[in-house]
């Protein structure tokens, strides 16, 4: 481990309290953002208080996990070497059903029931998976929403 | 934050077009690993640029440089010197955007009598310093809390994949193709061929090369990327008058823009995705000079990655958006006899990643009429800055212009 970052880096500091709700929402099966209900809109990413109003951000409320490929990468060499045993993979940006404005980043893996790698198009449906994210050969995972392609093929 | 036409602002600066010039220029050797550090780099460089115009230690009154690459600060500047005159300083300038904001903190020193002579500086030994870097420059990043904590659990980190999805995002949105994104890289190592000194001085590169390159993260190869390097430069700027008193014809500063973003650092939130705050800079900076991109003989512009160069090129209106794919092919941005010759040196890509302050020191080579890879009547030089979140833009003529 690299000084200075917390235990299991790459994966999240499970302790951090701005990111904490969503990361223990995902190991529930839920994928939550940040509420406000003054704006009557999602906040991401995490933040202390509302962009929008500026008032305090309590609640996290969970979404349908659908939306948009907004654009993808497929990584083909191991940039930190924590990705050593994870490469290749896809790292994507969603763009939400709730709110397209919003951009998520996440990983985009094949369905389960359709392993062939997906043909991936700007626009394409994706929705929330849920998936054990640990980096090999580190043992250490948590439960991640990443995100497959709607259709079959 | 509020979506729609207004992403970000040109910054209010004053008209300071025409009042300075700047009188020296210096640089370190480019290279891979050396085994130095940033300060004997800089110190290099700094030494050089003191002597091309013709003064002493003692008569730099002003230093800038990056508070993110402290090198040559004024401590240091007179511990190596032996000097302890008062000094006017700035932390803001040095290279990226910084390279194109020093000319315009000199100009307003100088304007107000707080300085005559104004170095700045950049240097970086990151080459040397690499296998201590998490994930190279991209470091830097692992501070905040959201991309530590909601995007390197998804693997996106560093710069190569912040920028291979915004490449794949153009695509997208304007059918940009790798081979487009490989005229740059290509024109890119053609001109450090020609340029002594630049680390890919040696090895040429033609698109099939490019596209065979490895594929870092698809759609950019390893040839869409920057060198890691070590090395650095500094120039020196002045006063209109006191420039025509030094041995180097003067380089005026015509114009400067800076503008930025509302979406702060990070680039998954931005909006637009695709473009650059040099949508605000370049025009501003033009507006000062009182130019327009037609004008334009030779173009320095900040290339981490072919893409950004790319973005760029469209943001500052020498095409128009979407348009950039097609403006590169060709032989557009050739230094003999293309329509907007392009990073002479080899920039970012092929000479050395020392963050653009070897961008503005080639166009002052161009204006002198020295270069390696010199433009054939070269009188406008336009330099393009570039932080993510914000842009510069730096419009440079020759005296007689
Ligand atoms: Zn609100």
């Amino acid at each position: 481990m690299t000084a200075g970052l917390h235990l299991g880096f790459p994966l999240p500091d499970r302790d951090e309290p701005l990111t904490a709700p969503f990361w223990d929402a995902a190991q529930r099966h839920e994928f939550a953002m940040q509420w406000c209900g003054s704006c009557s809109r999602f906040v991401w990413y995490p933040r202390e208080s509302c962009s929008g109003c500026g008032g305090a951000l309590p609640e996290w409320r969970v979404l349908s996990g659908r939306g948009a490929l907004f654009t993808w990468t497929e990584v083909a060499r191991a940039l930190i070497p924590e990705y050593g045993g994870t490469v290749p993979y896809t790292t994507a940006i969603v763009t939400l059903a709730e709110d397209d404005r919003i951009r998520f980043v996440t990983r985009l893996v094949a369905r389960d029931d359709d392993p062939r790698p997906p043909i991936l198009r700007g626009g394409m449906a994706v929705e929330v998976t849920f998936r054990p994210l640990s980096f090999p050969p580190a043992t250490d995972a948590v439960t991640a929403p990443f995100v497959q392609p709607v259709e079959l093929g | 934050m509020t979506h729609g036409d207004g992403w970000g602002r040109a910054v209010d600066l004053d008209d300071i077009g025409g009042q300075v010039a700047i009188c020296g220029i210096g640089e370190s050797s480019y290279s891979r690993a050396s085994g130095r550090t940033a300060t004997e780099i800089a110190l290099d460089a700094a030494t050089r640029a003191i002597e091309d115009a013709g003064l002493e230690p003692s008569d730099i009154d002003g230093l800038t440089w990056s508070q993110f690459a402290p090198a040559l600060t004024a401590e240091i500047f007179h511990d190596h010197f032996g000097t302890s005159h008062e000094l006017f300083s700035d932390q803001d300038c040095g290279a990226a955007t910084g390279a194109a904001h020093a000319p315009y903190v000199a100009a307003r020193a100088i304007a107000d009598g707080r300085a005559k002579y104004v170095l700045n500086s950049h240097a970086v030994a990151w080459a040397t310093e690499r296998e201590q870097m998490v994930g190279g420059p991209g470091e830097s990043y692992l501070g905040f809390v959201e991309k530590l904590n909601l995007e390197l659990p998804f693997g996106f980190f560093p710069q190569p994949v912040y920028f291979a999805a915004i490449a794949r995002r153009h695509m997208i949105e304007f059918g940009t193709t790798p081979e487009q994104l490989g005229r740059i890289a290509v024109v890119s190592r053609r001109h450090a061929n020609l340029t002594p000194g630049a680390v890919m001085h040696d090895r040429p590169l033609d698109l099939a090369g490019y596209l065979g390159s490895p594929m870092i993260a698809d759609p950019l190869h390893q040839m869409d990327c920057c060198l890691i390097s070590d090395g650095g430069a500094a120039f020196i700027t002045t006063s209109r008058d006191r420039a025509r008193d030094r041995p180097n014809a003067p380089v005026v500063v015509a114009g400067v823009g800076e503008g930025t973003s509302d979406y702060g650092l990070h680039l998954v939130e931005q909006d637009p995705f695709t473009s650059t705050p040099q949508v605000y800079a370049a025009p501003a900076a033009f507006e000062m000079a009182g130019i327009t991109p037609d004008d334009v003989d030779v173009v320095t512009i900040y290339d981490p990655f072919t893409i950004v160069a790319l973005m760029q090129l469209e943001d500052m209106g020498f095409c128009a958006k979407g348009e950039g794919g097609a403006f590169v092919e060709g032989d557009t941005l050739a230094y003999d006899g293309g329509r907007l010759p392009y990073n002479p040196h080899g920039g970012l890509l092929s000479h050395a990643y020392v963050l653009g302050i070897a961008h503005v020191v080639e166009l002052v080579k161009q204006l002198r009429g020295v270069a390696a890879a010199q433009v054939a009547d070269c009188s406008v030089g336009v330099y393009g800055g570039y932080a993510v979140w914000d842009s510069g833009t730096l419009v440079l003529t020759r005296e007689d212009a």
